[in-house]
Parts: C-alpha cells; structure tokens; sequence
C-alpha cells in the first residue's frame, strides 16, 4: 500500500468508498463523499505537488538506504567469512599447531570436509534456492544466509568435527541463496527507484501501464556498480586479521619457501614444496578468541544491517503473489529457463566469472604471489586486487555511454592479456625484485573482474526486467559461479599451465558465446520464455481479513474461466518480456486481468482503490 | 551402619589422601620402591618402611616439607638450602631414614630435635667441591636410636668435639677431603675417648673409603676402637698402616684399589679385601702372614697362577674368590691325598679354565658354592665333582659346554640350584637329571639335537628358567606336570607345549617372566591376539620383547595377577602408537603395572574398566604420552600412584586437562619428571615448559561459551524469518485456538458479565424460517420446553435508524454467544456473509472474544466457503455442528447446541 500516496489519510473520500466496498453492505447510506472531503481535507496553503515531490524523495532516499545497507552488509560478511576461512587454514596448515591444538583429532581431515561442505554442497542449489528465496522472500532470504555465514565464524570458536563441518556444509547451502536474492535485490532496487522518480509518467499512463524497456536502466549500472565496489572491499576486509594478527607470528619467506623451487607457470598444484611449519610462535588462544570475536562482532552487524536497514523489496501483497504461483512451479522454473538462448549463451560467461574470481585468490595470490614473495605479502597482494576492482567497478557506468557489451567484453580483454601473460612468466622464488609487476598484475586482474561483474549483473537486469523471474535468473547465474567453484576445486592439484589453459577457453568461449548473443538480439530472434504461471492464492493470511480483494475464490474461478483458461493468459504474459518483440494483444485482448507484472508496476490493481 | 564404618576405613587406607601436590616430592610406599628406585639415587632407602619420599630441587626447606605427608618414614631431600634450621624436622616424629642432598654448610643446633625414631641420617653433597659442612658439637645429641651416619662429601675438617650418639654402629666419611685418619678422631674425639674411661668404643663399621686424599695414618689414631669392619677402599693408604691406627680389635679390612701390590699382612683381621689390586703373584712366602684368614677376596688382581699350596697355608679359610683373573689351572688341591680344607664358597668364574682335572676339587668337600661362569669349559669328565658331597649351588654358565659327562650330577646330593644357561648342550642319550633329589632351582640352555626327543627334567623343580636360540626346533617337556613349580623364565621360544591345559603342566606356578620372543608364542594369531596362557594361580608376570612384535599382545583373563611389567615391546622397525587397552585386558587383581618402552600413547578411561585394583602404574620411557581428559571422570577408579619416569607428556591440547588436574587430585599421587617442557617435533629452538604453554595456547571453555552463546543468538536472529513468514498463517489460528481453549478452560468462571443478549444468531433471509420454526421455539421458549434464553434476531432485535453495521457489531459485542447458521443461500449473502466475517474477526482480534457456534443446515463443500469464513474449519471440534435431516438425529443436535450454551440436556 506504500504505493499510494496517503497524504494526510483522512481523505474521507476514499475511506468512506473503501469502506463501503469492503463491507460490499447493499443497503447502506451513500458516503457524503465532497461534505466530507471538504471538511477534513486539504487546507489552505497545502500544496499538493510539493507534498507529493517530497514524498517521493523520501521513497528514493529509502530505495538509495537500501541499497547501500545491502551492499554494506555483503561486503562485511563476504569478509568476514574469507578473512577467517584464509587465517584459520593458514594455521590449520602449520604442522606445530595443529600437532598441539588438536593433536590426534585429526585436523586437516577435518579442514578437507569443510572445505568439501562449503564447494560441493552449492552444487544442490538449484533446487532449492528459488524455492528458498520465494518462501522467505529476498530481504529475509538475505537475512537467513547472513546469519548462516554469521554461524560458520561462530562454530569457528569451538574447532570439532561436528561444528566445523556441519557448519559448512550450511554455509556451503546458503552460498547460493544470498548471492542470488543480493543481485535480485539490487535489481529491484534499480526498478523501484525508477518508479518513484518517474511517478509522474506513470500516473499519466495509469496504473496497468508498465514501464518502457530498459527505463530502469541507468540506474540499475549506478546501483550495481556501487554495490559491486562495495563488495569487492571485502577482499581487502579479509586481509585484515592477516594484516593485524597474524602477520606478527609468519616466518619470512626465507623459511617458508626454502624448498619451493618454481612458481608461477612452472609450478604444480598449490604451492609444492612450501614448508609446513609456519608459525614462529603459536597465537595464543586467548588472542585468536579476541580476533574471533571481533569478527563474529562484525559478522552481527551485518546481520542487524540486513534486518534493520534494509527495507523489502516487493510490497507485501507482491511476495504473496510471488510464492502462489506454486511450490512445483517455482521449483521447475529455473530449469526451464534453459529454453532461453539468452541465458544458454552467457552460461559460459558465468563459469568463467566464477573461474576467475577464484584464480585471482588462489592461482594469482598463491602460485604467483605468495610462492615469489612469501606468505607475509599474501594480504597485501589481495588488498592491491581488492581495491583495484573496488575502484573499477565504477568504469561499469562506461555502460550509460556505450554500448552495454563494451565493458563486459573490455574486462575479458583485460583478462585474456593477463593470462597470456602469466602464461610465459615464472617468478623465482624468494626473489622480492619484481613484486611490483605482482601487485600491478593483481590491480589488473582487479579491474577485469570488476568489469566482468558489474556487466554480467546488469546485462541479466536489463535482459530480464520481470520481477518474476530475476531471482531465477540470478541463482541460475550464482549457481553456474557455484559449478566453477567446484571444478577449481576439484582440479587445484593441476599444473598451473593446466590451469591457466582452461581459463583461457573459458574465457575465449565465454566472449565470443555472447557476442553471438547479442548478434542474435540484434537480428530479432525471439527468446523463448518459459510462463509464469498465474498467482493462485492458496494461503490464508490476515491480509484477507482486511481486504476485500482477490481472495474471493469464487469470482476468480468464475474470471479464470471466462478469460478463457491458461492458454489465452499464456501468451499474453509469457511474452512480456520480449526485448523488441511485437505484443500483439497487450493491451486487448482476453487478458483481462492485470499480469502479476503489470499490478506490481502500477500497484495492485484492485488494491489501489 | 557399614557406611559409617567404610569412611573411617578409608580415611585408615589412604592416609595422605590431601596435601598431596605436583610439588617436587616422589612419594611412594617401601613395598614399591623397586619400582620406582632410580629415581631415589643415592639416597639411603630402604624397601621395609612403609612410606618414603624423594624431594627434589627443593630451594625453600619449610615449603618443600610442607607438602610431605607427616606419616613418611623415610625421606631424601637435595637441592640448593645451605643452612639446616632448628625444629626442621619436627613434623616427622615417625622418621627412621633421612638423607640430606642439599648443599648444606651449617647445621644449626636442634636442628634434628624431635627425630627420636631415626636410625640413618646421611649427609650428601657432590663430590669433588670442597665444600665445609659446620656441625654443632650436640648436632646428634637428640637421636637417641641413630645406628649409621653418613657424610658422602662433605669435608668436616673444620669440625672439632663433635658428639656421637652412643648408639652408633656405622660411621661413614666417604668422598671428603680427609687426608689423615687423625683428623676424624678430632672432628669425632668420641671414637676415641671411648663411651666411659675403660669401655672402648665400638662401631660395627668404619667406611673411609673414596677419600682420595686420605693417605696418612698417623699412629695410633684410632686407639682403642673396637671396629667390625673398615673400609679403606680407592684411598691412597696402605694396608700395612692399619696396623699402627691402634685399633683394639679388626674383623675385616677391605683395601680394594689402593695400590697394595702384595698380599698385605692383615693387622690380625680375619677377613680381607685385596681386590682391585695389581698383584699378579703372590710369593708363597707372603702366605704365612695369612695363615689365620677366614675370607680372601682375590677379585681382579690380575692373577695367572695360584700359589701353590694357597689353600693349606690358610686352614681357616671358607670363602675365597678368585674371579676376574687370568687363572688357567685351578691348582687348589696338590693331590687327592692332600690336607682336607674347609673352604665353603669358591669363585672361580671369569677365568681362562678350559679344563677341570680330576684332583681340581678334591680337597674341599665342605664346599656349599661353587662360580665356574665364564670360562671355557666344553666338557668335563663325570667324576670332577666327586667328593663334593654337600655342594649345593653350582654355575656353569657362559662355557661353552657341549656333553655333560655320564652321571655327572650322581655325585652331587646335595645339588639345590644349578645354573647351565648360554651353554652349548646337545642332548644326547648321556643327558640325564637324575642324581640331586633337591635340585630346586635350573637354569638352562634348550639344548640342540635331535627332533622329537623330549627334553627330561627334573620333577621338583621349583624355578625353571629355559633359554632358547631362534630357529630352534619345539620340544616337549618330559615329565608334563611339575607340580611345585613357582618361577618359570622362558628366554624365547623352544618348547610344544599346549596352551588348554597349560594350567594342569604348571599348576603352582606363581611368576612368569617371558623374554625375547616367546610372547609372540603365546599370543593368539587371530585379530584379537591376546595372551593364551590361563593361569588361575600367576601373581607376576614379566614380559620382556625383542622389539620386533609387530602388534601388542593383549595380557587378559588372569585372575590373580598382581603385577605385571611389559617391557620393550615397541617394534623398532615399524613403531606405531598404542593405547593401554591393546596392552591389557581383564586383570580384576592387577595392583602393579609397569610399562617400560611398550610406545605407549594414549591412556584413556577404557583401559582401567579391567583394572580395577590397580595401585601403581609405572611408565618408563614412553614419549608422547596423551592422558585422555575421560580418565578426568574416572579419577576416582585411577591407581593412587603413577609415576612417569623418563616419560613425557605430549605437547598436546588433549593434555591440558593434566596441569590442574594434577594440582587439585586429591585421591591419586602422580609423579612427573618436574621440567615437562614442550618438545614440539619442528618447533625449532623454543622450548616451554609443558603445563604452561598449554594453558596458554589451548581453547578453553571460553571457546566453547561463546560458540553456544554466539550460535543461540544466531539461531535465535535466523528464526526471525520463519516467524515473520508464519506472523500471516498459522500463529494467528493458533492464538486463536489457544484462547478458545483457555475460555473452555475458565469460561465457567467468566459467566457473571453482563451480555444484552444471550445469543447472536446470524442468518440470511432464506433461513429465517428454520430459525423462527426450529430455533426460536427452542431456544427462547419457557422452561421446561425451551431454555429461556434471549435471543437477537436481526429483523427482530436490530435498533432502527442504526447503521447495520454498527447493528451487527453491537449486537454481537452484546451476546454471549455468536451463531452462525450457514447454509448455501447465507454463503452467497452479502450479509450473512459480513456478520461470519465479523464473528470470526471479532474470534481474531478482540481481547474477550464471544463464543461462536456454526450450525450448517447443508452440507457445504470446503471450496464454497470463503477463504476466511474456513476459519470455520479451524474452530474447535464442539463448535460447530450440523443441522440434521432426520428427526431422530434431531435430539443430538439439541443437545450439542444446549450444551454448548450452557443449558444441561
């Protein structure tokens, strides 16, 4: 209802009236409709645009909150999680501490299961993120998977078998949700922002009318860039218990690389030959306790971020209408979605964007980084990567004056150079003389994943304007990142030419299955869309106590079946999203009946009144 | 009442159960001081006192016996205390043995007062630092029963008149820096001085030996001491000057290693020591002065020869040791004729003797004991022992015997103990035990020959000790009970014996010792592999391993075992950690438990469910030993002593448990090496000590409250979804179940409120007839027939000019009971349709809800009723009911509804 503009809501005028028809009492008095209006109504020097202006400033502000506490919320957790995952493996891997930590429990057994729970459970997502996202909704999906990372940092203050994995294999289960309803969220943002700063076109147009294509546009580049600058912080957040804590108890590189003979192209698997001692001294547990807490600390505030500071993202009425369309359905629409070419063709564009974030982190930072210049400059290496895509992420507004393929395909550009640079290049171990090309390549790599982010995100936003089927979208995009993941995973035993080889075809793959995309958008080629079924509302809420409205299932059984059944509606709203396409009967025709779409666009139809 | 009694018990049993912290102190008792006796050095012990105490490193003297029980009978106390204070030992009125390694230079007077009961009191300190020891003159004067003193080390020189407690027998000044034998009368003027004019002064013992310094005998120094025995061993003195210390009577001297380099003229003691010495000759001339000796000591004198006619020239002799020499020949007796000597123990062994002839022992038929170990013997003839008819202990050990002559032992009657060990025996048919009928005691090489002969021996036997070499084919025993048998040793593994009735072949036997590999014999094959032998009656068993067991053999199912040593049963080759209950099983009587080099690692809780009397558990030398935190729980079943000698604690979290642990056990005494220091394997140079580091370095319970803390809060914020998901459903259908059913609950409390009307019925105009035909008369009709009860019937009962609304919602506010009479009509009636609305809105949301009663006058299907007016569905089952077509069923209807409103039948 926040749609409608309740200025002072005593306007007897539609309350009477919505009285009236609610109670829908025949022989009741007729409301004194303008007596009424003129008493109680506007006063004297009440200007009405002005009032409304400011109303929807207000609704922008809220839109622009969100979105930052979002953004913010990520990124601290997204930190959080890899700043305790990278300092806890690091002292999991040193064999004095685990010899008196944990003795005969058996630790790297245990960090082997972890690491497993967190890679190959997203594998399942599929079925289960839709579901997940619309059952909840997407603020408290958001909500949920942050408190489950929260949950993972909290297991790690009591290190068993029996926290440490099962822990896991939630975050590993929550991985998906909270990347997908995070890009949906953004999105949303985008088009609700659009709507409150265009409130006057549409009040001209009318409420069923829906929005040009791609209006939202601009603002959902703006949004994802500052999102994705704010996410990408969290690489250089992760660093800083390396930086503050447990720089101080590392061996240099002298010892930790003593016996590693080649990096970088040369070298095999992950950092062969580094010493497995390398703690001078063991942390104290009292001092890692310190540490654990200041990030479970954060990993709450982020929590209390996401609960208090973001608003939601559809009207209440909307997530009802988003979940009636029926368990089944929801659960069956992201493998239909395959029949769309669009998304079959950038498929190899989100592998490679899950591909690259991790070899920057492991392939880069480790084989590269950490084998040439020690383990102490791990943190400083990320920091150099983190901010460099922090800061690119804003080229991604390059997207507002050229076309939108030219940052995505600038990014693999970038990354294609890179690889074939690292390609021919193996730095010596324990040689500090050409760091610099090091950080500089990292910056790089930074700018290109920042690119490649930023431009898949909005390319899926535009491409897909319907809020029925962004979340969709997204977890099949978060879900291919997930298989990426744990391809890395299974092969990081491979030589680094091994890797690079892949990444490469890859990449070559991942550009050139786009740009024939956008050659076969060009030429008209219609996608098939798989339909969204109507809202068939099963669900008893107090929303109907109030309300006298779609629920009267009589009358909808009535309308469904005048309006001709599925086949009819199918078409019409199937095809609503067609970039170019033509629609035929959008606006006659026997489609009655607002779609979903249209009534969250123009508010809810009967709802409105 | 045994309750009462059990406490007292108790208290009696474990007299030190407080006090007992990891301080320095080894506690132990004197029955298990073998066990444990390395550690006590050289401190004086003795194994017959009932508690002794070992304290080390002790810096504050006061604190250090603050935490030793008040019963301890003896007590060793070294470390860095200079001074002895007074009344230092008054808390130890029961103490018979004290020995003092401290660096002491004073000792103050009383400093000993109290120690009436002490009988040994030893003052020790390194050797080879001069270091002045002051003791007042009346230091001894309250130990009334002292019978040996003791200085290893300290110099008295500076000491003058000091006071002897007249009850002294044993005086010993070793390691000092005495130089002349008169310094010791000055410092002890009693030795002299005698007890009274007239009454010498008598010590059982003087020992003076390792002064290194002590060279000068000034005449008569000792003059008039009546002395046992005097040791002057590693000193620089010469036999020869005993004779001018004027001592009143000798009985034997000991001049080992002082450079004496003949035989030395006794001094008239009939007892002498000569051993160590580089005599390599003796004159026969020098035999004269010996002609009353009654014992000579020859030992490692390099001898080749022996005097001719050394036995006659001592008629009195009876024990003679000549071992460690070069001896060839043992010429003792000239010829069988000779002079009979009365020579009762002969030593003869590590010698160069190849061959006895037949005159060898001829002359010495006293002979009780006879050392032939280590020589090189192959065979003897069977008449060499003839004469020794009283001959009870013979060695032939370490020869390398092959045949025994023919009825070699038919000479010696009185054989008891025979030792044959590390032999080149061959049976044959000449083997044969026959001949001793007491020979108790065997020790033998299995020997080789032919397979299948059974190996005879004697039936007595009461200790048997059978040593075989690898490879060596099984034999049988001959005789296949010893029904007295005691002690059995077996050295490897020689013989088929069967293991079911093990118990019949062996049926006294107490002690077991099993070495080299013949646990590996007797441990079953299978998965299990645990110990075979069930034998009701073993109280010992010793298990000795040739470090090449690949696994543990699992000691169980003996019943009256009391101790049990497992000893070097790691594999060398493939070491792999163990756990206490792969060593052992069900041992209900074991007291004693020493484990020795077994790798060892983990001791859990598991390993003592079998054990349930153990007292003592003794680990020597296991490294990396984890105590799992379950034994925390069983403390109370844990043996009252453990003792960890040259053992350490892994440097592991799972050990943490053990620093407090320690500290606070009141029931059980542990003993660690006092510097656990962590021993990481790749620590590199830092080294911490163990209890320290640990506490420092491993998760606590704080860990673990803030992981349940952080994860409750957690799950608690993570349910915030599933509550705002169900706020829309469920929860409101259950509030408002709940409420009905509290009203259910007290609704018969909550009659006395004033309602206008007492039911609301709700209807449309298609059923007003049944309402006026049915209900009416019913419900508003006079007792007996109707209820009386007032009705608001909406044509009837609404207030005109009211806005109907309002009308419904008063009305309804004002009955007690709203019913709802739904049928097809009223569904499709708007309404009907807004008072169910209302009813169930007012059911929701209203603080004090009416009670509403649905009556259904037709069937009606799920689907025709709104979705709201479904919450229908969810009344309770007594609230709604249907309105039946037969007249018969009618009376149930009645009676629901009149139940319902509060009117019986």
């Amino acid at each position: 209802m926040e749609a409608e503009p309740p200025l002072y809501p005593v306007a007897g005028a539609v309350g009477a009236q919505g009285d009236q028809d609610q109670l829908g009492v025949p022989d009741g008095p007729e409301a004194p409709v303008a007596p009424l209006d003129e008493l109680v109504g506007a006063y004297p020097n009440y200007n009405e645009e002005e009032e409304e202006r400011r109303y929807y400033r207000r609704k922008r502000l809220g839109v622009l909150k969100n979105v930052l506490a979002a953004s913010a919320g990520g990124t601290l957790t997204y930190g959080v999680y890899l700043g305790l995952l990278q300092m806890q493996l690091i002292l999991h891997y040193d064999e004095t501490y685990r010899e008196v930590k944990y003795g005969n429990m058996g630790l790297p057994d245990i960090d082997s299961k972890m690491l497993m729970g967190i890679n190959v459970t997203p594998i399942a997502a599929l079925l289960y993120t839709p579901v997940l996202i619309r059952f909840f909704g997407t603020k408290w999906m958001m909500f949920l998977a942050v408190g489950i990372y929260a949950l993972f940092v909290s297991t790690n203050y009591w290190e068993r078998y029996y926290t440490l994995v099962p822990s896991a294999v939630a975050l590993g289960m929550a991985i998906v949700p909270l990347w997908a309803s995070m890009g949906n969220y953004i999105t949303r943002m985008a088009q609700k922002y659009y709507e409150y700063s265009h409130y006057k076109e549409q009040e001209e147009q009318g409420p069923q009318q829906r929005p040009p294509r791609g209006s939202h546009a601009p603002y959902l580049l703006v949004f994802q860039a500052i999102f994705y600058s704010f996410f990408h912080l969290s690489f250089a957040c992760a660093q800083l218990p390396m930086i503050y804590f447990l720089n101080d108890y590392l061996y240099d590189l002298n010892h930790t690389l003593y016996r590693v003979q080649s990096c970088g192209t040369k070298s095999e698997g992950i950092l062969s030959g580094f010493n497995q001692t390398v703690l001078q001294t063991l942390p104290r547990s009292r001092n890692l306790i310190v540490v654990e807490s200041v990030l479970m600390a954060v990993a709450f505030l982020a929590m209390l971020l996401v609960l208090g500071l973001c608003g939601a993202a559809y009207r209440p009425t909307e997530e009802i209408d988003l979940r009636s369309v029926g368990w089944g359905n929801i659960f069956q629409l992201p493998f239909k979605h395959v029949r769309d070419f669009r998304l079959r063709h950038l498929v190899p564009f989100f592998i490679y964007s899950g591909f690259e974030v991790l070899f920057a982190c492991t392939g880069l930072a480790l084989g590269y980084g950490v084998c040439s210049l020690g383990l102490e400059r791990l943190a400083y290496l990320l920091v150099a990567y983190s901010l460099g895509a922090s800061a690119a992420s804003f080229l991604g507004l390059l997207g507002l004056w050229l076309p939108r393929s030219v940052p995505l395909v600038a990014g693999a550009g970038l990354h294609l150079l890179l690889t074939l640079g690292l390609f021919f290049w193996a730095p010596k171990p324990r040689v500090l003389q050409y760091s610099w090309v090091l950080y500089v390549t990292a910056i790089l790599w930074g700018v290109g994943s920042a690119l490649n982010k930023t431009g898949l995100s909005t390319l899926l936003g535009v491409l897909y304007e319907d809020k029925e089927r962004q979340d969709f979208i997204f977890t099949i995009y978060h879900w291919w990142q997930a298989v990426a993941i744990f391809i890395v995973y299974l092969g990081s035993s491979l030589p680094m030419k091994a890797k690079l080889a892949v990444l490469l075809v890859t990449l070559v793959a991942a550009v050139a299955s786009y740009l024939r995309m956008e050659q076969k958008l060009q030429r008209g080629v219609v996608p098939r869309q798989p339909r969204i079924p109507r809202p068939q509302h099963k669900v008893r809420g107090y929303r109907y106590l109030e309300e006298d409205n779609s629920d009267e299932s009589d009358q909808e059984g009535e309308r469904g079946a005048g309006g001709g059944g599925g086949g009819g509606h199918r078409e019409d709203c199937a095809d609503d999203a067609l970039p170019a396409g033509p629609r035929p009967r959008a606006d006659q025709g026997p489609c009655r009946r607002p779609c979903p779409y249209e009534q969250a666009q123009g508010g809810d139809g009967p709802e409105e009144l | 009442m045994s309750g009462h009694l059990l406490l007292p018990g108790l208290l009696l049993l474990f007299p030190l159960t407080t006090g007992w912290t990891a301080s320095n102190c080894l506690v132990t008792e004197g029955s298990r001081l073998s066990l444990v006796s390395r550690l006590f050095l050289i401190c004086p012990v003795d194994a017959r006192l009932s508690l002794l105490a070992l304290c080390t490193s002790v810096t504050n003297l006061t604190e250090a016996l603050a935490a030793v029980p008040g019963s301890v009978e003896g007590l060793c106390l070294s470390g860095s205390p200079s001074v002895l204070p007074r009344d230092a030992f008054s808390n130890f009125p029961g103490l018979k043995i004290l020995g003092l390694n401290l660096q002491l230079t004073q000792v103050l007077p009383g400093a000993f007062r109290g120690l009436g009961q002490l009988q040994h009191l030893a003052f020790l300190a390194p050797p080879l630092q001069e270091r002045y020891l002051l003791l007042p003159s009346d230091a001894f004067g309250d130990l009334r029963v002292l019978r040996q003193l003791s200085f290893l080390g300290p110099c008295l020189d500076k000491n003058s008149s000091v006071q002897l407690p007249p009850s002294l027998r044993q005086l010993s000044v070793k390691y000092s820096c005495l130089q002349d034998v008169r310094t010791l009368a000055d410092v002890f003027p009693d030795l002299v001085r005698g007890l009274s004019p007239g009454q010498p002064w008598s010590l059982d013992m003087l020992d003076l030996s390792l002064n290194k310094r002590l060279r000068m005998a000034s005449p008569g120094a000792l003059r008039g001491l009546k002395l046992g025995t005097l040791h002057l061993d590693h000193t620089k003195m010469k036999a020869a000057a005993v004779a001018g210390l004027g001592l009143q009577s000798l009985a034997t001297l000991s001049v080992l290693d002082t450079d004496t380099a003949e035989l030395p003229v006794a001094g008239g003691a009939p007892e002498l020591n000569v051993g160590s010495n580089r005599l390599r000759h003796i004159a026969p001339g020098s035999l004269a002065s010996c002609h009353s000796l009654e014992s000579l000591v020859l030992q490692s004198t390099g001898l080749t020869e022996l005097p001719p006619g050394l036995l006659d020239a001592m008629p009195q002799l009876q024990r003679l040791n000549l071992a460690n020499n070069q001896l060839q020949r043992a010429r003792l007796c000239m010829n069988e004729t000779g002079a009979v000597a009365g020579l009762r123990a002969l030593d003869l062994s590590n010698n160069r003797l190849s061959n006895l002839s037949l005159v060898t022992f001829s002359c010495v038929p006293q002979l009780r004991e006879l050392l032939l170990r280590g020589n090189q013997l192959a065979r003897f003839e069977g008449q060499v022992f003839q004469g020794l008819q009283r001959l009870e202990s013979l060695d032939l050990s370490k020869n390398p015997l092959v045949e025994l002559g023919k009825g070699w032992l038919a000479s010696l009657p009185a054989l008891r103990t025979l030792n044959l060990l590390d032999t080149h025996l061959v049976l044959s048919l000449a083997w044969d035990f026959r001949g001793p009928e007491n020979l108790q005691d065997l020790r033998l090489q299995l020997p080789s020959g032919p397979s299948g002969a059974a190996l005879s021996l004697p039936g007595r036997l009461t200790s048997l000790q059978l040593q075989a070499v690898s490879g060596m084919k099984l034999r049988e025993l001959s005789p296949n009970v010893f029904p007295v048998l005691q002690t059995l040793t077996l050295d490897g593994w020689g013989l088929q014996l069967e293991t079911w009735n093990i118990s019949k072949t062996f049926p006294a036997l107490h002690q077991l010792s099993l070495l080299g590999s013949s646990l590996k014999a007797l441990c079953s094959q299978d998965t299990s592999s645990v110990f075979l032998w069930h034998l009701p009656r073993l109280r010992s068993l010793r298990v000795q391993g040739d470090r090449h067991s690949p696994r543990p053999c699992r000691i169980t199912g003996l019943p009256s075992l009391q101790e049990l040593t497992l000893h070097s049963l790691q594999s060398c080759s493939r070491p792999r950690p163990v756990r206490l209950e792969e060593l052992v099983g069900e041992l209900p009587k074991l007291e004693v438990l020493q484990l020795v080099q077994t790798g060892l690692e983990t001791l859990s809780a598991a390993a003592f469910q079998g054990l349930g009397s153990l007292q003592v558990l003794v680990l020597d030398g296991e490294e990396g030993l984890v105590l799992d935190d379950s034994l925390q729980d069983q403390s109370p079943h844990m043996p009252q002593y453990m003792y960890l000698v040259n053992s350490f604690l892994a440097c592991q979290c799972a050990n943490a448990w053990v620093g407090p642990w320690l500290e606070r056990s009141s029931r059980t005494y542990m003993h660690t090496t006092i510097s656990q220091r962590c021993q990481l394997e790749s620590g590199g140079p830092s080294r911490h000590p163990l209890f320290p580091f640990l506490w420092s370095h491993c998760p606590r319970t704080l860990g673990l409250g803030l992981f349940l803390g952080s994860s409750a809060l957690l799950l608690l914020l993570a349910s915030l979804p599933l509550l705002q998901e169900a706020r829309s459903s469920w929860i409101l259908y259950l509030q408002a179940m709940l409420r009905a059913w509290f009203q259910g609950v007290r609704g018969q409390r909550g009659k006395d409120k004033r309602f206008r009307y007492d039911v609301f019925v709700s209807h449309c105009r298609q059923d007003q007839g049944w309402v006026v035909r049915e209900l009416q008369p019913r419900l508003e009709g006079c007792p007996p027939d109707g209820w009386g009860l007032r009705l608001c019937l909406p044509e009837r009962d609404f207030e005109p000019g009211k806005d109907v609304a309002d009308n419904v919602a008063d009305s309804m506010a004002g009955s007690r009971v709203t019913l709802c009479v739904l049928s097809r009509q009223a569904l499709r009636n708007l309404r009907c349709r807004l008072e169910l609305r209302l009813a169930t809105s007012l059911l929701l949301a209203a603080p004090h809800p009416p009670v509403l009663l649905v009556v259904f006058l037709e069937p009606i299907s799920r689907h025709q009723l709104p979705h709201y007016h479904r919450l229908a569905w969810l009344l309770r089952r007594g609230d709604y009911c249907m309105w039946p077509k037969q007249d018969e069923r009618k009376a149930d209807f009645w009676a629901w509804l009149g139940s319902r409103l509060g009117r019986p039948g």
